[in-house]
């Protein structure tokens, strides 16, 4: 008995003067960093937009960013959802600010919210609203501050400057395929049809959706149609 | 140390041989192909959705082994008094229970790795890449699950029902998690008793957040370096060590009829 109370004793006195070493080299290299660390360990994320069972829910399990990419899942499917369309989307910017709270730096859920709320169903000020947070979580990310400045633009009417920061967005590879479709479609209100052929052309080969397709067929018919039209008229020399 | 040794490796072939593995290999196919079918609905964002639920399933796995191992355990050992074997050899009830906590992490860490290998082997067989901080949660579940088996053994020490080991253990999971909360409310206007409760709260149960990179991955300035694992490593065995102390003491002291 009295050699397993020693052996005991010595455990803890390896143990603390294990912890003492450690706790000092810890504070002798760089313990700014580490505190950041644990800082991050015990965050607290906005509650306002998430359902109290749901944040209990995450919170007790520990699947935070699992539940958010449930969240997503259900989001993209309602977006899908024909019905849905019909009533313009009312749900669309509390499921996003929901994901937003339960993953703030899930970025698809900015951009993808952004450009369904602002560009195609008119509601930039939720928009902003949403990259607003975004941005502030993912203070890095350029692609989110160069949506809302395409949004003030489209708000403003100036398209040239749109087409600017959308093709930004895009070509980093960030932006949801939807971002897509909507440069193709300012490309339209824009004139250069050209330009909105070929985006158009390019979704109807890459997408896999049936809807996506059926859209870019009926878009490059009209496109072509103007584009005939142009061609018509600049023979008959009317501009 | 060597009887240590094959306490745990008596432990791991006890375990393999109740056909947890079994369970493990069904759960790890239903969790990939789950993983899989969600991730093709997530709109372009399939890599980051597969990750995220993989390593949800890999803790999901965990845990599951963890309580069945528990669950069976306890019956042989206790119920069927399996224990009276191991206790008459020569050997320390404190050698003993860390061969058993050897052993648990064993086929732990069996499971969690081959899960781990599982999604990253189908992610590359898609062509996708696993960075740096996949590996990294990985690592941050193998730590858990340390704190989580010693736990789970402690409980099994003290508790005097298989229904009531299972039990402790899953609460103990459930408010580890919560812990990160309890920090937040300690800051809020609450009655000082309270708050000694909480801190009471706070101190006794193992703050699993530490190991739960796989919500912190996306974190814009996420930072993982030699100083942060040494304080997670640090955490892990401090706890483990405490817990494992107080097991062998219930263990001690515990009356075998």
């Amino acid at each position: 008995m009295l050699r397993s109370d020693v052996r005991k004793i010595f455990l803890i006195v390896l143990f603390f003067g294990l912890q003492g070493f450690l706790s000092n080299k810890n504070l002798k290299s760089d313990f700014n960093s580490n505190e950041y660390f644990f800082s991050t360990v015990n965050q607290h994320f906005s509650v306002k937009h998430v359902p109290s069972i749901l944040r209990a829910a995450a919170d007790l399990s520990g699947f935070r960013t699992i539940m958010a990419d449930f969240f997503w899942i259900e989001t993209v499917e309602y977006y899908g959802d024909f019905k849905n369309q019909k009533l313009l989307y009312p749900d669309l910017y509390q499921d996003c600010r929901v994901i937003a709270s339960l993953n703030p730096y899930f970025e698809i859920n900015y951009t993808f919210g952004g450009a369904a709320l602002a560009f195609e169903l008119g509601r930039s000020g939720q928009a902003i609203n949403l990259l607003k947070i975004g941005s502030y979580y993912n203070p890095k990310d350029v692609v989110l501050k160069y949506m809302m400045a395409a949004i003030v633009y489209q708000h403003l009417h100036q398209l040239n400057k749109v087409v600017a920061f959308l093709k930004y967005d895009i070509d980093s590879g960030k932006a949801p395929q939807r971002l897509i479709n909507i440069l193709a479609n300012t490309y339209i209100k824009l004139k250069k049809y050209s330009q909105a052929k070929h985006l158009w052309e390019v979704i109807l080969h890459k997408t896999h959706s049936v809807t996506e397709r059926e859209e870019a067929v009926r878009k490059l018919a009209a496109i072509y149609k103007l584009l005939n039209e142009k061609k018509y008229n600049r023979r008959a020399g009317i501009e | 140390m060597k009887s240590i040794f094959k306490i745990a490796k008596f432990t791991y072939r006890e375990l393999i041989r109740n056909h947890i593995a079994i369970v493990w290999v069904i759960f790890a196919i239903a969790i990939a192909a789950l993983d899989y079918l969600l991730s093709m609905l997530s709109y372009g964002y399939q890599k980051q959705v597969f990750i995220d639920l993989g390593l949800g399933g890999i803790e999901f796995a965990g845990v599951l082994t963890l309580l069945l191992s528990l669950a069976v355990t306890y019956v042989t050992e206790f119920d069927q008094r399996a224990i009276y074997l191991q206790i008459v050899k020569p050997l320390t009830k404190g050698e003993y229970l860390l061969g058993r906590i050897l052993g648990f992490i064993g086929i732990n860490w069996t499971i969690v790795l081959g899960m781990s290998f599982l999604i990253a082997g189908i992610l590359w067989f898609y062509g996708a890449s696993v960075n740096i901080m996949y590996w990294e949660a990985v690592i941050g579940l193998l730590l858990e699950m340390i704190i989580l088996n010693v736990v789970g053994l402690t409980f099994q020490m003290i508790g005097t029902s298989m229904a009531g080991v299972v039990l402790y253990t899953l609460f103990t999971i459930i408010l580890g998690h919560l812990l990160a909360n309890l920090k937040w409310l300690l800051h809020k206007h609450i009655s000082s008793f309270m708050k000694i409760i909480l801190n009471i709260f706070y101190y006794i149960f193992p703050n699993l957040e530490i190991f739960n990179i796989k919500d912190r991955m996306y974190l814009p300035h996420h930072v993982l370096s030699l100083v942060q694992w040494e304080s997670i490593l640090l955490y892990t065995f401090t706890y483990s060590f405490f817990a494992f102390l107080v097991g062998w003491i219930a263990f001690e002291k515990r009356e075998f009829k």
